[in-house]
């Protein structure tokens, strides 16, 4: 039997991926300099005492970018993972359960969907204080019914097939269908939709941060360095270059790691 | 076996059959008909991978000719390579002619493929709800062949399309007419399909299994419509299934595919009858289940050993060595076609490809 | 009722069953058993005012299936054969009538309870794609049901594999790894883990190439010898089914219209369904005796005339009849029937379990 392929997604977006943990660990042990106003010229553009600059306070970009990671990482971790690990065992209760049970759920799931994420974050800052944390669990909750839905469509498929028929007949119960049927063969959809949720997690972590409900003005993050640079893009487009394309880096390397992990996975792909 | 002495298929019979026959087909042999589809060495690859080996065959006027194979064999490969239907990627070398076009049909631009499609040239699909536009109505599928290839008025094409479903044999065919295709079921769906196919009596019509989704009383109901409508245009007729028993009472003629190769041809008596190549003798064999009962008791069928090979993986040579019992090393490499008879089709239509044919055991 | 009951003696019976097993022959109680078994199903609502249509999938069904018997359950799609095999293997739930497997009932039991079904009775699919979970191993789905019954696994697995004329290396691949033929082996193995007494094949061969058909039916016949099985065999292949059966139940619109030894069955039938189902299906045979399309078509108008069909919308439509009222009832295999209320209807994008 031969062994699974690496597939090229799967190591460009793990690199992707892996760099962007790598500057969140560095971040812990070295910084080029505090994250806080330095004594030099505000707006510098990349030189070498400051490699990426400084931002219009005077502060180090390359030092954010580095601190920025953390948020990042923590951002896409909590809200993908509260909206999976609520939204994924939700999604096969409805596809398993009888008739008005999980049409009760989906409708339930329906109510939550109409809800903009974006309100419900400003909602639970509201509430509970602003913060990240806050910010991205609402993000998260609103969330849960992309991977809701998506894993009940998944699931249905798998419970109408005939391996799961022959598993009942074996004497199997719906908990251990769920574990050893469904869930491996939705797993695939669950990593596509995390990545694509942990982007619009880090674009939604930027959008609150421009409105004050997201990570607090002391807290370096991608988003808010983008939001910061607006008003002197015309002069000083680094300051947006820098932040942006990390972002878009991060980005692209969730998607191509999601996608090259489903791949990854499906045994289908295996040589033969 | 059985003895089936030869006889035309399609010439006035002398069956020994009771029930009163619908309608006699087919006028008696005419020598030399016109030849409506010339396919020469036909080759269709994906990529690296060899999918169809020199394809050869022809069909007639009025001739109704089977293509059978089983999964992998590259009989619908064959037929969407006539058609110019390839997927992307897929490319085939070769010639594929029609009468009445100079122009090789492999390299012709879409436009033109499309000007012959639904025109000189028509497919009916195994799914009919496939084939057919949802969110039309199907009276409205039927005249729009017509209005497409033709310059019949919208309000000619529409009466035309009702009188086509009638020839169908669809009840009622004006409410059809005014039907979506999810109100009607599969055999009508079928019929439908077969209406559009023969919309503007097509020299040439390919059938891909148009009956395997279908129940056994609807499919009868349906071949029966099928043999018909290519009857009365006189239209060629490639007719692909790996139903044997459907091939023999549809086809005149049939060729055998297995492994993107075809391996035998000839008159459905002969082939069936007393094949000749060993693959042949192994699919009519299996498929027999008949002879099993005979026997006291219940006796094992007769089996191919093996698998087949999905595409692209089948050995080099024959390409049924490896499941053939009389495979030697000769047969490593590609046998050579032996014509079988003369037939008035040329030496592609009879014969086969096998070093080690039927009766040559003796040899060993 | 006990999770482990044995068969209990019925009174009565005369006939020895013919393959019958050692150890089982003596009883006569049936190893199947239906009285007056019907299931309905609800079709989605389509009005607010009106009441949803109500499909009778199996209408009335009283049978009896003898231990060591090879039954065959015929039909086109639609009749109710496959709603009629899941209710025997506990996947569905009659909506009236008894159902009892080796004199045990199984109608009313949830599927907790029926551990002791699933060691007797076990199921061969018809897809061979589909019937094997994509993302385990062979081994992992020949043990399935040894792991859900808590049997120790042992070398069974191999064993099996080598029983079913696979080698032991197979065990460590993944379904798609192997042809269709030999993923209904591996189907059939699955089925013998936990040596039942009773074996459900589903349509097993319809999704097969001819030159592999033979090998599964042989590989049927060869196992329902061997290990002394009672095997339900469903088909819409009449040939099949005359091949592989001694007793044949051919249904339509979810009754059962005739039933009878094979033979006596395809020789004289006596339903004009039965017999417009026998006219139509072509044979090689006479067909290469010079039977055309023209005359398999008459033949079959002509049974379909003994229904009462004169002109062919009349035989079509009869011919469709059975098909268009009970769509999309056949086929699917939902999880849900075991616990859940009858009647109901499942939800929008799945098929109806």
């Amino acid at each position: 039997m031969s062994g699974r392929r690496l597939n090229a997604p799967l190591l460009i977006g793990g690199a992707l991926v892996l760099l962007v943990v790598a500057m969140a660990l560095v971040s812990y042990v070295w910084t080029p300099y505090e994250f806080k106003f330095l004594p030099v010229p505000k707006e510098q553009t990349p030189n070498a005492e400051h490699w990426l600059g400084t931002d219009r306070s005077a502060r180090d970009v390359l030092t954010q970018i580095l601190l920025g990671a953390r948020t990042t990482l923590f951002v896409g971790v909590v809200a993908v993972g509260v909206a999976a690990v609520i939204g994924v065992p939700i999604g096969i209760l409805a596809a398993m359960s009888p008739g008005g049970f999980g049409q009760f759920i989906m409708r339930g799931n329906d109510i939550l969907l109409a809800f903009p994420a974006l309100l419900l974050a400003i909602m639970f800052s509201a509430l509970y204080g602003g913060g990240t944390l806050i910010a991205m669990i609402a993000i998260g909750i609103a969330t849960i019914p992309a991977f809701a839905r998506i894993v009940r469509s998944g699931a249905l498929q798998v419970i109408n097939t005939e391996y799961v028929a022959a598993s009942r007949v074996a004497g199997h119960g719906p908990l251990a269908i769920a574990r050893k049927h469904v869930l491996p063969n939705v797993i695939g959809l669950v990593i596509v939709q995390a990545s694509v949720s942990f982007a619009i997690a880090i674009l939604a972590e930027a959008a609150l941060s421009y409105l004050g409900l997201g990570t607090p003005t002391g807290q370096p993050s991608w988003g808010r360095m983008l939001l910061e640079s607006q008003n002197v893009l015309h002069r000083s487009p680094h300051l947006a270059i820098i932040p942006g394309a990390a972002i878009a880096l991060a980005v692209l390397g969730f998607n191509l790691f999601g996608d090259g992990l489903r791949d990854y996975l499906d045994p289908k792909l295996e040589g033969r | 076996m059985t003895t089936t002495p030869d006889r035309a298929r399609g010439g006035a019979r002398n069956n020994p059959t009771e029930r009163a026959v619908t309608r006699e087909s087919a006028p008696p042999d005419a020598p030399a008909r016109e030849t409506v589809l010339t396919v020469e060495g036909l080759d269709v690859h994906a990529g690296s991978t060899r999918l169809l080996h020199d394809v050869t065959f022809s069909i007639q006027r009025g001739e109704r000719v089977g293509l059978i194979g089983e999964s992998g064999s590259g009989k619908s490969l064959t037929a969407l390579a006539v058609m110019g239907l390839l997927a992307e990627g897929v490319t085939a070398t070769g010639q594929v002619r029609l009468a009445g076009h100079d122009t090789e049909l492999l390299g012709a631009s879409e436009r033109r493929m499309s000007q012959l499609r639904g025109d000189r040239m028509a497919m009916i699909f195994q799914e009919p709800m496939t084939a057919l536009n949802p969110t039309m109505k199907v009276g409205r599928q039927v005249a729009e062949v017509l209005t497409q290839h033709r310059t019949a008025d919208r309000r000619a094409a529409a009466r035309r399309a009702v009188e086509l479903l009638g020839q169908v044999g669809l009840p009622d065919p004006r409410a059809v007419a005014r039907s979506y295709p999810h109100q009607l079921s599969g055999g009508q769906r079928q019929r439908v399909v077969a209406a559009i196919a023969l919309a503007n009596d097509p020299l040439l019509l390919v059938c891909d299994e148009p009956t395997t989704a279908l129940d056994v009383t609807v499919q009868a109901l349906v071949l029966d419509l099928i043999v018909r409508g290519v009857e009365d245009r006189d239209a060629a007729m490639l007719f692909i299934t790996h139903d044997l028993a459907v091939v023999a009472t549809v086809c005149e003629r049939v060729l055998v595919m297995y492994g993107g190769r075809i391996v035998e041809a000839g008159p459905v008596t002969e082939v069936l009858g007393d094949p000749q190549h060993r693959y042949t003798q192994g699919l009519v064999a299996a498929s027999d289940l008949e002879r099993a009962r005979t026997g006291p008791g219940r006796q094992p069928l007769d089996t191919i050993a093996g698998n087949v090979p999905p595409a692209g993986r089948f050995p080099d040579g024959c390409v049924f060595r490896n499941r053939c019992a009389f495979a030697t090393e000769v047969c490593e490499q590609v046998p050579p076609w032996t014509p079988r008879g003369r037939h008035e089709a040329g030496e592609h239509a009879s014969g086969y490809a096998c070093f080690h044919p039927v009766g040559s055991e003796t040899g060993e | 009722m006990s999770d482990t009951g044995t068969p209990h003696d019925a009174p009565g019976g005369s006939e020895t069953p013919p393959h019958g097993a050692p150890g089982r022959s003596e009883d006569e109680t049936p190893a199947i058993s239906l009285r007056g078994v019907n299931r309905e199903f609800r079709r989605p609502r389509t009005s607010l005012t009106s009441a949803p249509a109500v499909v009778h999938a199996v209408r009335d069904v009283t049978l009896d299936i003898r231990p060591g018997e090879r039954f065959g359950l015929v039909g086109e799609s639609g009749s109710g054969k496959s709603t009629l095999l899941r209710m025997m293997s506990g996947l569905d739930r009659p909506t009236s009538g008894e159902i009892h497997i080796e004199g045990q009932p199984i109608q009313d039991s949830s599927a907790r309870r029926l551990g002791w079904l699933r060691r007797r009775l076990q199921l061969v699919f018809q897809d061979p794609m589909s019937s094997l979970d994509p993302r385990m191993r062979i081994r992992e789905i020949i043990s399935e049901p040894l792991v859900a019954q808590g049997i120790p696994r042992g070398s069974k697995v191999d064993d099996l594999l080598e029983r079913v004329g696979l080698s032991t290396d197979a065990a460590l691949r993944f379904p798609h790894q192997f042809s269709g033929g030999q993923r209904q082996r591996i189907s059939v193995a699955r089925a013998l883990a936990p040596d039942p007494h009773i074996l459900i094949a589903d349509e097993p061969v319809s999704a097969l190439d001819v030159s592999v058909r033979a090998q599964v039916l042989n590989l049927i016949d060869e196992v329902v010898d061997g290990f002394e099985l009672t095997l339900v065999f469903v088909s819409h292949d009449l040939s099949v089914v005359r091949h592989v059966c001694d007793r044949v139940a051919v249904m339509r619109a979810g009754e059962i219209v005739e039933i009878g030894p094979t033979e006596q069955l395809y020789q004289d039938p006596q339903h004009p369904y039965t017999q417009q189902l026998l006219a139509s299906v072509p044979r090689l045979s006479e067909a290469l005796a010079g039977r055309t399309a023209a005359e398999l078509a008459e033949r079959t108008r002509a049974a379909l005339a003994g229904e009462g069909a004169t002109d062919e919308a009349a035989a079509l439509r009869l011919a469709e009849e059975g098909a268009r009222a009970d769509a999309g009832i056949d086929g699917g295999a939902g999880l849900r029937a075991e616990d859940v209320r009858h009647d109901r209807h499942e939800d929008e994008g799945g098929t109806i379990a």
